[in-house]
């Protein structure tokens, strides 16, 4: 007989006990395999969400609301710019980019349009590199941003991607896709804007949003021009998430005391809780998946030791080494594990594909990668519970096993 | 015979060295012409400032807007705490609405810059210091840097990364894997080599600052990228692939999808 062929006769003779374990890992990785798989895709829309928004703390006037901004893209109230310097100057960790806007409605050519004021990067970017004493500090944060040249980023065409721009300078246009196809405007030509010329620096792609109809200009520009004063609708900053969660925003509401700050975590506030419970459920199915199965298994390899003491007798007394004995019962629970895991697996993935929707709101489709992971652990768990049952097997006395017979 | 012949090559020799001359001269001309044209369009304070670097002093420039009480308190700190160091400081206050400095405000880019604002600069124009609405004795003092430091301080501020290597005696050898990056087409202009040795004095605050042992006996090589990020410290056995991948790593940069010839 060989070893393959002793495990399958004794889990042909033995179904119950070997059900009883198989259901309890199954149980525990599909619950496991279903919670991970919603909370993936739940976590991705919303990075999708942040990437829409581009930064993820928004510093409003006071009296604005997160609706009126976003339902109208712009709004009358203003904050001053200086709030911008102040910022910059602060050396707040984990602030990586300010961008401030005005955004004005204009008429050009008898065409409504939305002028908008942008400050490039570079202009705050220096400010922010003035701390003297400040200066290669430890950041206890996500890794701090480096802010080296760069072509493709500094290119003026990267706005569109970055919602910042590292040069544009006083005389310089940007154009929305639309503005640009209907007025047939290309890179280099001149545009007549309030009774100055302003030559086009680039044309941005079409991204279907309320972009595609604007006119970028320099911030000073567009406030010299339309007369709105040193000021700003809104200042949009990219924060390290680490440190927008943990005080980023209260530094930032002192420093600016008479704005209103908002993060990303207020848009997407139910969702994050969602994230957060869900990941707090996989580790709990994960202690589950090795406390129940792993109890389960090592109760049903004692079991099964006992009541096969004489036949583990015989083999030993037939010639199986100690060896053989621990081989034959791991390879039982590596063959209980695996079977578990594929089987989890599948069955979380497809109850994942109806919870999704249900409880995240998000559409989920399996992951392979789990597969990987369920297997892993459900072996893992498998094999610790049953070595010490196999060890016990493998120390029987073969002389006292016959004469307990 | 040959009396005539010595004679006309020593007024050959004469002629050409009066050419020479003449060259020169006028190249010196022309080039202290250009000199004198650009100070002469200096506003006093660049003025001020230009001096105070060519004397190797630190210039504290404070702008304002208005003669509120902020803008008087900190000229008042400004005084008194850089009165007695004349020697090795000077300061000037800057009105943002004055047309005969606009330049030195475009060039700082404070005109929107919450105020008062005094600015510290190094003799070398790095900018150590920025103090809003505020300035004190604590703050001045921060001001004052080390030359090392300064020096990496403004090549951080031009957007350049700094490879500093701090070696254990003034004749050690720059690390081979800092040559070979500086090297590379797609850094050699964006990264700047600077070298100290540990036993400088005038360097150990700068260096406790970096948590570099001044007692190394081998070259420390420290990685810093800008605003004022350290991307990482290295022993003089850094190859040129662990620098390239630590920026990588550190964050988006030339080698990771910016420059088309780096890839």
């Amino acid at each position: 007989m060989t070893m393959r062929s002793i495990i399958w006769k004794e889990l042909r003779e033995r179904p119950t006990a070997m059900i009883a374990s198989l259901l309890a890992i199954i149980l525990s990785v599909t619950a496991l395999v279903a919670i991970r798989n919603v909370t993936i895709f739940s976590e991705k829309e919303v990075a999708g969400k942040l990437d829409k928004l581009g930064a993820n703390v928004l510093i409003l006037p006071k009296n604005v609301t997160l609706q009126d901004y976003y339902s109208a893209d712009m709004h009358s109230e203003t904050i001053p710019e200086e709030h911008v310097a102040e910022l910059a100057l602060s050396g707040l960790t984990g602030v990586e980019a300010i961008s401030p806007k005005l955004c004005v409605p204009t008429i050009i050519d008898g065409r409504k349009v939305i002028l908008t004021g942008i400050l490039p990067q570079s202009e705050v970017q220096k400010m922010a590199s003035w701390q003297g004493g400040m200066l290669f500090k430890k950041h206890a944060g996500c890794k701090a941003k480096i802010n080296v040249v760069d072509e493709k980023g500094d290119a003026p065409e990267a706005l569109a991607e970055r919602r910042a721009l590292q040069e544009l300078g006083e005389n310089e246009v940007i154009l929305g896709a639309d503005y640009a196809a209907a007025n047939g405007l290309a890179p280099g030509d001149s545009l007549e804007l309030l009774g100055e010329r302003f030559s086009v620096l680039t044309t941005l792609p079409a991204a279907g949003t309320v972009d595609d109809a604007r006119i970028f200009a320099h911030l000073h520009t567009v406030q010299r021009l339309t007369k709105s004063g040193e000021v700003v609708n809104i200042i949009e900053v990219v924060g390290c998430c680490e440190d927008v969660a943990n005080g980023l925003v209260a530094e930032m509401q002192t420093i600016l005391p008479d704005t209103k700050i908002v993060t990303i975590a207020n848009v997407v506030e139910t969702q994050v809780s969602i994230n957060r419970m869900m990941t707090n459920l996989s580790y709990l199915f994960l202690a589950i998946l090795i406390a129940v199965g792993g109890a389960s298994m090592a109760s049903a390899s004692f079991a099964n030791v006992i009541e096969r003491r004489r036949e583990i007798g015989t083999l030993m007394a037939l010639g199986a080494t100690p060896r053989f004995v621990t081989q034959l019962f791991l390879a039982k629970a590596v063959l209980l594990g695996l079977a578990g895991g594929i089987s989890g697996y599948i069955v979380g993935s497809v109850l994942a594909l109806f919870l999704g929707p249900y409880f995240a709101d998000v559409s989920v489709l399996p992951i392979p990668s789990l597969a990987l992971v369920a297997t892993g652990t459900a072996i893992l768990v498998t094999l610790v519970a049953s070595y010490y049952p196999a060890r016990q097997a493998a120390n029987l006395d073969p002389c006292l096993c016959f004469k307990e017979v | 015979m040959l009396t005539l012949s010595e004679s006309d090559s020593n007024k050959r020799n004469g002629i050409t060295l009066l050419i020479v001359f003449a060259i020169t001269a006028s190249f010196v001309t022309v080039g202290n012409a250009e000199e004198v044209q650009r100070v002469a369009s200096l506003s006093k304070v660049e003025t001020s400032r230009a001096a105070a670097s060519k004397q190797n002093k630190y210039t504290f420039i404070m702008f304002w807007k208005n003669e509120d009480a902020a803008t008087k308190a900190m000229w008042n700190s400004l005084q008194q705490n850089l009165s007695g160091k004349k020697d090795t400081t000077t300061f000037v206050a800057v009105n943002t609405n004055d047309p005969a400095e606009a330049n030195l405000v475009k060039e700082y880019g404070v005109s929107r810059a919450p105020m008062p604002l005094t600015l510290a600069l190094a003799p070398n124009g790095a900018i150590t210091g920025s103090f809003v609405k505020q300035i004190n004795a604590e703050y001045i003092d921060q001001s004052f840097v080390s030359p090392a430091k300064s020096r990496c301080m403004l090549t951080l501020q031009s957007r350049k990364m700094v490879l500093l290597c701090v070696s254990a005696t003034a004749k050690s050898e720059m690390p081979k894997g800092v040559q070979n990056f500086k090297a590379i087409p797609c850094y050699r202009d964006v990264v700047e080599v600077v070298t100290l040795s540990a036993a400088e004095s005038a360097e150990a605050s700068f260096l406790k600052e970096l948590e570099v042992p001044r007692q190394n006996n081998y070259t420390t090589v420290v990685f810093m990228a800008p605003p004022g990020v350290m991307v990482g410290k290295y022993t003089e056995s850094v190859t040129q692939e662990q620098l390239i991948a630590e920026l990588k790593k550190a964050g988006k940069s030339c080698g990771v999808d910016g420059c088309k010839h780096c890839k």
